[in-house]
């Protein structure tokens, strides 16, 4: 009973969506109604959470009557690999969808009590018709709760490749990002509606784009990571279009970032936040249905599935086009806010909303022209990774090139010469550490030390502005350390999250420049060098794990700096399914890892083997877990800020 | 009846809920600018320009800058705010809101749910046997319970006939050993341990299924198939002494009526024939031969008796016809299970199994 209790929830959140959207668009002027609008996210949270508890409970005792249950759970997995189950198939991941949809609603509900009730009304109920929309579109063409009577004794399993820990983190993550900055698309919304932006409207939205920022750089790692791990390509990023559907509402996410500061702090930029607020959650909801609507494996999928393809091309025009729409007619209305020279902070920041934007263009081009060429001419071309390094790489240079500066220039109106002087200190810095590296790498001629010079110059521009604003080796240094402390924690985490830059950019640059790679076949007790590492392969096992059994490769790697470690690189087969997987070996030693992946074994008893050294890749990773921690350390610091302007009278004084 | 009554309750509460919170509470309709949170908004800015100052991070002439924008914003806000204005309508609204909400909720429910299927979870469905289940079903539903219990040796005899009738010929070897493990072997054991090795090595009965045959057939002088297959294989060999003495052994164990009975006096036939190295009664036999074909191409057999006509057929050396035969076997009786004796048959005499 609990299944159909779940799915009756279900429903009865899209009727409370659906009216509260309906009544919250009629009467958003009357505001006693936003209680009505902050309960009914409420509870829409409350019984969407419990249709997901319910399907979990499902899955958890192996109820196949559930038809969802039957066709992506087995009794024998895991127990954590049946709760994940859950979102590892269509209608499953759209539920997640919803329900973080509806924790975000819930949470305006309730920290936006100081919100002017007109525009807290017209955000939840823009907010509850994507609900209902989404909801919706669960319940009638991608139903979780469909059931099978009677229940076949066994269920068929979960994809193993999706049998992993990953599973649990990523898509809670990345849907945590995707769904947030909807949001800050019901917050452009209510405030195109409704005709009023100011810098209050933009401090009430930027915690909603940190947030979501944080979880969507945290969710793209992750699944960068996994992928890395998992699919046992060796590869961090595949330009796949998959990956660029996450990383598009990224790059406008960012940019929504630094232009909701401008908002905030000088009351400036309103139009183009609003255009970037509801571009983003656009390319969010691109980013889900490419994904979903399975138009990506290929255009055909789409016209075989004619309900799901129909109904979301339904929802993106309804979403996407309502809102520009509305953008178009009402923008001109907005007033305009502060102005300011083009050498300022503000100035610095649209350069950097201009490179973005122009970056989310071309990924969008990459990703769609293949697909419209398909579903128009019937053509297949496959737009890969050269396009996306070149077009890519030469929008984001100039703009990591840039980016130190930007938190050197005052508001309003900045001195560029003056930032440059006191930048000259980290330019010879970065420039010594690249020189330094070309040395040791042998001085081979290539893009690399170039790539390496522009991370070392991001990251230690960035540590420049905490040093030159804790005036370091201007006074002495206790004075400078106290004031370092007491640097407001948004002087920190832009700093943080500029040097995570830098040190990704280190980390793919290495990556991908000094990586040594080595197929062979091996027997038991032959061995490789691979980057000074011996690695001995010592034999293989049989392995029974819980629902797969597995031929374990045993290696023992001796590092240069001494130590062996011991490492198993297994290919599996899960029993209820008969799909192989393998599972890399992975050691890392440093911020380097050595990476052994088991091939095919061959006929005369050999074993394939793949070795890869990577040096230096964990730091792609780890940069992103330091922008991440830069957001989060960023909303804990709730004091207002402003952003002082430097008066025209001061700056003569200077002179 | 407990579903509908939750389900109401559960819409109840959330209706009332709804309706509460958006006609219940009073709000101060006329409160104007004094604490709008934009005006609040505003207050904090200044309050952090002045602390800004105090605390040096701002210069004085960056603040009066600052203070200046801040003025001039709540000059613009003054200028914008009106009272907002409420009727006495708003209850009716929430009221109308509420209960369309829970009409909504029953109706798409009604038109998608199945209120009346109860759950089934797996710990539930292994004790109570569904009456219509599967064969995949229930072998799932042994191996489960042979993984969590592989001590049972009741479940590896059940198992073990069931992946014989799947085709799956190694498992049932491997269930069978499973079960000769536990409880020692038995003419019976052997003898199907030997015909699923026989089955998964592609009919051979060389090696393994002939010594098992062979020890099945000493544990127990009177056991049938063990000496059916020893004889069988006799011929395959053309050892035509060891298969007429198994063939004369096997039709003194008969009691008349066994469906085997036909097959062994033919097999009697072909050794005494191949011991005396010409075929008597040639003629004879073709006709015969001639005449059951044509019986079970027109009214159809028992599959011992197609098995009989492929033997027949292979023994006057017709390839050709016995692979006619044969492709007819296997469509009148297309479970690999039921026919385990010809295939074994065909395979060793090198017909074709095509689809």
């Amino acid at each position: 009973m609990s299944i159909e209790l779940g799915h009756f929830a279900l429903v009865l959140a899209f009727a409370i969506s659906t009216i509260s959207a309906i009544v919250g668009l009629i009467f958003w002027k009357r505001e006693v109604l936003a209680g009505y609008l902050q309960q009914g996210a409420v509870l829409q949270f409350v019984l969407v959470a419990a249709s997901f508890a319910a399907l979990i409970q499902a899955f958890v005792v192996s109820d196949f009557s559930l038809k969802l249950a039957y066709e992506h759970a087995n009794s024998a997995q895991p127990l954590i690999f049946k709760i994940t189950a859950v979102w590892g198939n269509h209608e499953g991941s759209m539920l997640l969808w919803v329900l973080i949809l509806v924790i975000m609603g819930a949470a305006v509900a309730a920290f936006g009590r100081n919100l002017p009730k007109d525009l807290l009304t017209l955000v939840l109920a823009v907010q509850s018709l994507i609900a209902a929309a989404f909801t919706g579109f669960t319940l009638f063409t991608s139903n979780p709760f469909l059931r099978l009577s009677p229940a076949p004794f066994e269920g068929q399993d979960l994809n193993p490749i999706l049998q992993d820990i990953g599973l649990a983190i990523h898509p809670p993550l990345l849907y945590l990002g995707y769904v947030g900055f909807s949001v800050c698309f019901s917050f452009a919304m209510a405030a195109l509606i409704s005709g009023r932006i100011d810098a209050a409207w933009a401090r009430w939205v930027r915690p909603w784009t940190l947030l979501s920022w944080c979880f969507l750089t945290l969710g793209i790692a992750m699944g960068s990571y996994w992928a890395y791990y998992e699919l046992g390509w060796g590869g961090w990023w595949f330009w796949d279009p998959v990956e660029n559907a996450s990383f598009m509402p990224w790059l406008a996410g960012t940019a929504l970032l630094h232009s909701a500061l401008v908002m905030e702090k000088r009351n400036a930029l309103k139009i183009w936040t609003i255009f970037l607020a509801i571009i983003t959650f656009s390319l969010s909801l691109l980013g889900t249905f490419m994904v979903r609507s399975g138009i990506l494996t290929s255009v055909h999928t789409f016209a075989s599935d004619p309900t799901r393809g129909m109904v979301i091309l339904a929802l993106l025009a309804l979403f996407i086009g309502g809102a520009f729409s509305l953008f178009a007619f009402r923008a001109s209305t907005l007033r305009v806010g502060g102005l300011f020279a083009p050498i300022s902070r503000e100035g610095a920041l649209i350069l950097n909303n201009l490179f973005l934007a122009t970056a989310t263009v071309a990924v969008l081009v990459g990703t769609l022209y293949p697909l419209l060429l398909d579903a128009l001419v019937g053509e297949t071309i496959s737009v890969g990774e050269p396009f996306f390094n070149l077009t890519f790489g030469v929008i984001m240079a100039p703009l990591l090139i840039v980016l130190p500066f930007g938190p050197f220039l005052a508001w309003k109106r900045g001195d560029l010469i003056a930032v440059t002087q006191r930048l000259a200190g980290a330019a010879g810095l970065a420039l010594f550490a690249a020189v330094l590296c070309f040395a040791l790498t042998g001085g081979e001629v290539s893009l690399a030390p170039l790539g390496l010079l522009l991370g070392f110059w991001v990251a230690f521009g960035a540590l420049a502005e905490l040093v030159d604003r804790a005036k370091f080796f201007r006074t002495d240094v206790v004075t400078s350390f106290k004031r370092l402390f007491g640097l407001p924690r948004t002087a920190w985490s832009t700093a943080i999250a500029h040097f995570g830059i830098g040190v990704t950019v280190i980390g793919v640059v290495a990556a991908s420049a000094w990586q040594q790679e080595l197929v062979t076949t091996m027997v038991p007790g032959e061995g490789v060098v691979i980057a000074e590492h011996q690695v001995t392969f010592d034999g293989m096992e049989h392995v029974e794990g819980p629902n797969f059994v597995s031929d374990t490769g045993r290696f023992a790697i001796r590092a240069p700096g001494g130590g062996v470690r011991t490492a198993l690189a297994e290919r599996r087969v899960y029993n209820a399914s008969g799909q192989p997987t393998t599972e890399a070996a992975i050691e890392t030693y440093g911020f380097s890892q050595l990476y052994v992946q088991l091939g095919e074994p061959q006929a005369d008893g050999k074993s394939v083997v793949r070795l890869w050294y990577k040096p230096y890749v964990t730091l792609i990773w780890l940069g992103c877990l330091m922008m991440a921690g830069a957001g989060f350390l960023s909303l804990s610091y709730r004091r207002l800020r402003v952003g002082a302007p430097r008066p025209a009278s001061a700056r003569a004084a200077a002179e | 009846m407990i579903f509908w009554s939750l389900a109401f309750v559960v819409t109840a509460v959330a209706c009332a809920a709804l309706y509460y919170a958006g006609a219940g509470r009073r709000v101060n309709a006329t409160a104007a600018v004094v604490d709008s949170p934009e005006l609040a908004h505003l207050k904090l800015q200044l309050k952090e320009i002045e602390s800004d100052l105090a605390l040096g991070r701002l210069g004085a002439a960056e603040a009066t800058a600052a203070k200046g924008e801040l003025a001039r914003e709540l000059m613009r806000l003054k200028a914008t705010t009106k009272a907002a204005t409420d009727s006495g309508a708003r209850r009716g609204i929430v009221a109308v809101a509420a209960v369309i909400t829970a009409v909504l909720a029953f109706g798409v429910y009604g038109a998608l749910g199945r209120p009346d299927l109860p759950a089934q979870p797996l710990a539930e469905r292994q004790d109570v046997p569904p009456p219509e289940m599967t064969l995949d079903d229930a072998i799932a539903r042994i191996e489960a319970q042979l993984k969590a219990k592989p001590e049972d040796l009741r479940g590896w005899t059940v198992i073990a006939p069931a992946y014989m009738q799947m085709g799956r010929f190694a498992d049932a070897a491997n269930a069978l050993r499973k079960a000769i493990e536990l409880d020692g072997p038995t003419a019976d054991r052997e003898t199907d341990l030997g015909e699923a090795l026989m089955m998964a090595n592609s009919g051979s009965a060389a090696g393994e299924p002939l010594a098992l045959f062979r020890s099945a057939s000493n544990r127990d002088v009177t056991h049938v198939r063990s000496r059916y297959y020893l004889a069988s294989e006799a011929m395959r060999e053309g050892d035509f002494a060891t298969a007429k003495a198994g063939w004369q052994g096997l039709l003194k164990l008969s009691k008349g009526g066994e469906t085997w009975l036909a097959n062994a006096e033919a097999g009697l036939a072909a050794a005494e024939a191949g011991l005396g190295g010409d075929m008597p009664a040639n003629a004879d036999i073709a006709a015969m031969v001639e005449g059951l074909s044509s019986r079970l191409n027109q009214s159809g057999g028992t599959i011992d008796e197609w098995t009989r006509l492929v033997r027949s057929r292979l023994v006057l050396g017709q390839t050709e016809l016995a692979q006619t035969a044969y492709d007819a076997a296997r469509k009148a009786y297309p479970a690999a299970g039921d026919r385990a004796e010809l295939d074994v048959l065909a395979a060793d005499n090198g017909l074709v199994a095509s689809n």
